[in-house]
């Protein structure tokens, strides 16, 4: 498994800031800037999964392709992107999380960001 | 003359003379007889021995007082006596016990020495007499008795007679007075005058025509007042002549009675018969007035012997009968119940059967148009003085439209409770026109306009059988909302429409075609009302109530009520609309809350990450170069200026909605403008990869609010940004007309949905989903509403796939606010 995280959010500061934030933990950050950029990625790795990140940290309101969206299409995926947990982040108050593992308010508790994905990255697993 | 014996007699029998004169003597119907001067009979005839009875026992040559010694001491003894003493002749009466109780007549001469006498019996004239005297008495207590006055005058006009009665009349205190009053020439005057009170002419009274020899004169009335006195009194005068039997008049006799308590009383019964008249007339004239029916019924037979017009008129039957058999058989009345009344049960009949008052008792009737209404009748007993009941006084009162009024009004309670039961007045108003029948119309029909169109949401007969004629009719004839059709017109208008009779005319009138007059026909239309279902103004469809007629036609009452049911429904529809209006603002409302939230949290994340980044770094004891500051600025004031114009539409968009947005005027040079925000968008557009060009015609200028303006178009260049990453953005000025220029901004982006065009410029509206881009959806709406605010258009021209163009044209020199 590797270290890779990705990032799908459209906010550009959101996105660049939390990239370098988890370089600066050790991560490998990839970035995407809605769900359908996030899955076109994704599934360029399929002939190597274990490339695949171990985390995705998804934004819920994003255009062409949104987080709900995108979760639909990774969850009814019979490969293994279905299992790849995903952290929901948004600013919505009460959000619909369709089949998210965990969901973290904007603005975001960064200890508790990094305590979730740390509790998730293979090394500690 | 010689002293002749009875012997003497015998023997010159044969003197003819003689013998003549004795038995003229003899057969004399007179009792005679002769006495001497010794007091000896010497003749005595027949008649005088048959009246002593001593026919059979003469006392010839006896002595008078041995035959009659009891005579000697009586007034035949003194008289005899005297006449043979003194030579005279006597006359006299005496009563014998001894010959029966008899009155006898004596008189006697002295004839010779002796005397003759000659006894009368005179108790017939005696008792005669007497009955006369007696007959005088009685008639003096019965003239005394009389309560009339009575006077005899004489022929010579002297008083013969008055009675006390009379004198009292006359003014005096008894009969004497007057007549010594009279006869001294100091009788009193009085005042004489007719019935009328005018002064009499005396030549007109019954005595002076009695004197004049009229034989019957016409009684008189008269009034008189005493000398002296104030009061008038009365008298009836009747006078009456008496003649001897030559025919000379001897007396004039006059009853007059004292009639003045009788003419008192007959003037008091004048007066109360007038007032009884005058009582009469009043009582007719409030009856003719009353609004209730009056019938005044003959208790026994049960004839109408008055009946005001009111009750022709609440019956609707001029000829309504007044025979009581013919009546209660032709008169048609209900219980409330329903039961038919029989002639027993009418309020009047009872009232007679019974003796007495019967209390208000409402019933329904059958007018006499056909056409059923409501009374209330109440009856009373009139008696006569021996308290039999005579007449009964029947009232009736038409509470038609007071039951109508109560029927309404109970409906509209139950309809209104419908109403409220629930929002959705398409199930409210189907069950309202439910209850309306068969009570208040016999067809009642609910049509709302919609949005897609006129919708009638419901229609209600007894008769499903109707009810498909109906939808037959609708829809082979559909109602032409733009005609002069009554529904149209009530429709368009606001105002209802009553028709309160239906006739054929009127439907042949307004068919179309034949078929179109057999659907009318078949439909029943007696009586129509059609009334706006409309609140505060706002008509938002018509209620229709069609009568067959059989329950009458429908009347104002009737109009009120429907309005007053077209105004609830309109209240109904108009909450029902306010609600989800009110439910349309409460998510639109939470929208705002939660896009706002989410897009002012967007930068403030960003900006919270990069400063928990830079802490990091700081704590770590890493390098913060200048290069790096640099850009945790730039990035900071970005977000802030994000932060700021989202805080901005927010206010527009409250200011919109208060109606409080306003755009102020100066001189503007739009080219500069619209270059100069082109130039400060360029960081924008990069971050967008978008390429921009621009063509801007110079010089356009105009009277503008600026600040709005640079907004319009800075909002199309972010929507751009937001939608159409990584396009090629053309923004474009140029003038149209010498006093209007055009704004685009065209992209190559993905496009626009053609359904999604219109909404795009309504507030919180986005293409998509609300997850996407980032902004409050307000930006478009709030260039339409400044482009509104300065008189011009905001256009889209958008195909999928191949981009968009905002076009916005401007009035340069407009000057209308919002």
């Amino acid at each position: 498994m590797s270290k890779n995280v990705l990032v799908v959010e459209d906010d550009e500061v959101i996105r660049e800031n939390l990239k370098e934030i988890l370089e600066m933990e050790g991560y490998d950050v990839s970035l995407a800037r809605n769900g359908q950029v996030a899955l076109d990625f994704l599934r360029s790795l399929s002939s190597s999964p274990d490339s695949l990140p171990f985390l995705i940290l998804l934004d819920l309101n994003m255009p062409v392709m949104s987080g709900p969206e995108f979760l639909k299409v990774i969850k009814m995926d019979t490969s293994p992107l279905a299992n790849i947990p995903v952290i929901v982040m948004t600013a919505v108050p009460n959000p619909e999380v369709l089949g998210a593992a965990q969901v973290l308010k904007k603005p975001l508790d960064l200890d508790e960001l990094l305590s979730k994905i740390q509790n998730l990255a293979p090394a500690a697993a | 003359m010689t002293h002749l014996g009875p012997e003497d007699i015998q023997e010159e029998s044969q003197l003819s003379s003689l013998n003549l004169c004795q038995s003229a003597l003899q057969d004399m119907a007179e009792p005679f007889c002769l006495l001497d001067s010794q007091w000896r009979y010497i003749f005595a005839n027949k008649r005088w021995l048959k009246t002593v009875q001593m026919e059979s026992n003469p006392p010839t040559g006896k002595n008078m007082w041995d035959v009659f010694p009891h005579l000697k001491q009586t007034v035949v003894g003194e008289e005899l006596h005297r006449a043979m003493r003194d030579r005279v002749q006597v006359r006299f009466e005496f009563y014998s016990a001894a010959a029966g109780g008899r009155w006898i007549e004596v008189r006697a001469y002295p004839v010779g020495d002796g005397i003759a006498y000659f006894s009368t019996d005179i108790s017939a004239q005696k008792l005669e007499q007497e009955n006369a005297k007696r007959s005088q008495i009685q008639f003096d207590a019965i003239l005394e008795g009389v309560s009339s006055g009575v006077t005899a005058f004489s022929a010579a006009g002297e008083p013969i007679f008055i009675n006390n009665m009379g004198a009292r009349m006359a003014g005096y205190p008894s009969a004497e007075a007057y007549l010594e009053a009279r006869r001294s020439g100091k009788d009193m005057e009085f005042k004489l005058f007719d019935e009328q009170g005018q002064p009499i002419d005396r030549s007109q009274l019954p005595s002076y025509l009695a004197f004049q020899g009229e034989k019957n004169p016409p009684e008189k009335i008269v009034q008189y007042q005493l000398a002296g006195s104030a009061e008038m009194k009365w008298s009836s005068l009747k006078s009456k002549p008496v003649f001897d039997e030559s025919g000379r008049l001897q007396m004039v006799v006059t009853i007059f009675t004292d009639i003045t308590d009788r003419k008192r009383a007959e003037l008091e019964r004048e007066d109360y018969a007038k007032d009884a008249l005058i009582e009469r007339a009043r009582l007719e004239a409030v009856l003719r007035q009353v609004e209730s029916g009056v019938i005044i019924v003959d208790a026994k037979t049960k004839e109408a012997v008055f009946m005001n017009d009111k009750v022709r008129e609440i019956w609707r039957w001029p000829a309504i009968p007044t025979s009581g058999s013919e009546r209660y058989s032709r008169l048609k009345g209900f219980h409330l119940d329903g039961r038919q009344l029989r002639a027993e049960d009418w309020t009047s009949y009872r009232a007679a059967e019974q003796m007495r008052a019967m209390p208000p008792e409402e019933v329904e009737i059958l007018r006499g148009d056909g056409t059923r209404g409501f009374i209330r009748n109440s009856a009373d007993i009139v008696r006569n003085a021996q308290g039999e009941v005579v007449a009964v006084v029947v009232t009736l009162q038409d509470v038609t439209e007071i039951r109508k009024q109560e029927l309404a009004l109970r409906f509209l309670d139950e309809a209104t409770q419908i109403l409220h039961t629930s929002l959705d007045y398409n199930t409210t108003l189907k069950a309202v026109a439910q209850l309306a029948i068969p009570k208040l119309a016999d067809w009642c029909s609910v049509t709302i306009m919609e949005a897609d169109g006129p919708n009638q949401i419901a229609i209600a007969h007894q008769d499903p059988k109707m009810l498909e004629i109906a939808e037959e009719f609708r829809r082979k004839y559909p109602t032409d909302w733009s005609s002069e059709g009554l529904a149209a017109r009530v429709f368009r208008t606001g105002k209802s429409s009553i028709v309160p009779v239906i006739t054929d005319e009127m439907l042949e009138a307004g068919a179309k075609d034949p078929e179109h007059l057999r659907y009318l026909r078949a439909l029943g239309l007696g009586s129509l009302i059609i009334v706006p279902i409309k609140e505060r103004e706002q008509s938002f469809g018509i209620l229709t109530l069609v009568s067959s007629g059989k329950t009458g036609p429908f009347g104002e009452a009737d109009l009120k009520s429907a309005e007053e049911l077209g105004r609830r429904a309109g209240q109904a529809i108009e909450n029902a609309r306010l609600y989800h209006h009110a439910q349309n603002a409460i998510r639109s409302r939470d929208t705002l809350v939660s896009v706002s939230a989410h897009e002012l949290l967007t930068p403030v994340t960003g900006s919270k990450l990069q400063m928990q980044l830079m802490r990091r770094k700081l704590d770590q004891g890493r390098e913060i170069t200048p290069e790096l500051l640099r850009k945790v600025v730039d990035q900071t004031e970005r977000q802030l200026d994000r932060l700021h114009r989202l805080v901005n539409e927010m206010l527009d968009l409250s200011r919109i909605n208060h109606g409080k947005f306003a755009i102020e005027r100066s001189h503007v040079n739009l080219s500069e403008l619209l270059r100069d925000l082109v130039e400060r968008s360029l960081n924008q557009l990069q971050s967008a990869e978008c390429t921009v060009s621009t063509q801007i015609e110079p010089d356009i200028t105009g009277h503008l609010d600026s600040y709005r303006i640079e907004q319009v178009v800075s909002n199309l260049i972010s929507n751009t940004c937001r939608y159409a990453r990584g396009a090629s953005v053309k923004v474009e000025l140029s003038r149209t007309s010498p006093d209007m220029a055009c704004i685009t901004v065209a992209d190559t982006g993905i496009g626009i949905q053609k359904a999604d065009q219109d909404r795009i410029f309504q507030r919180f509206e986005r293409v998509g989903t609300i997850n996407e881009g980032s902004g409050l959806g307000l930006g478009l709406f709030i260039v339409k509403q400044i482009v509104q605010a300065h008189d011009g258009q905001v256009l889209l021209e958008s195909e999928f796939g191949k981009g968009s163009t905002f076009t916005v044209t401007l009035p340069l020199n407009g000057a209308k606010n919002l």
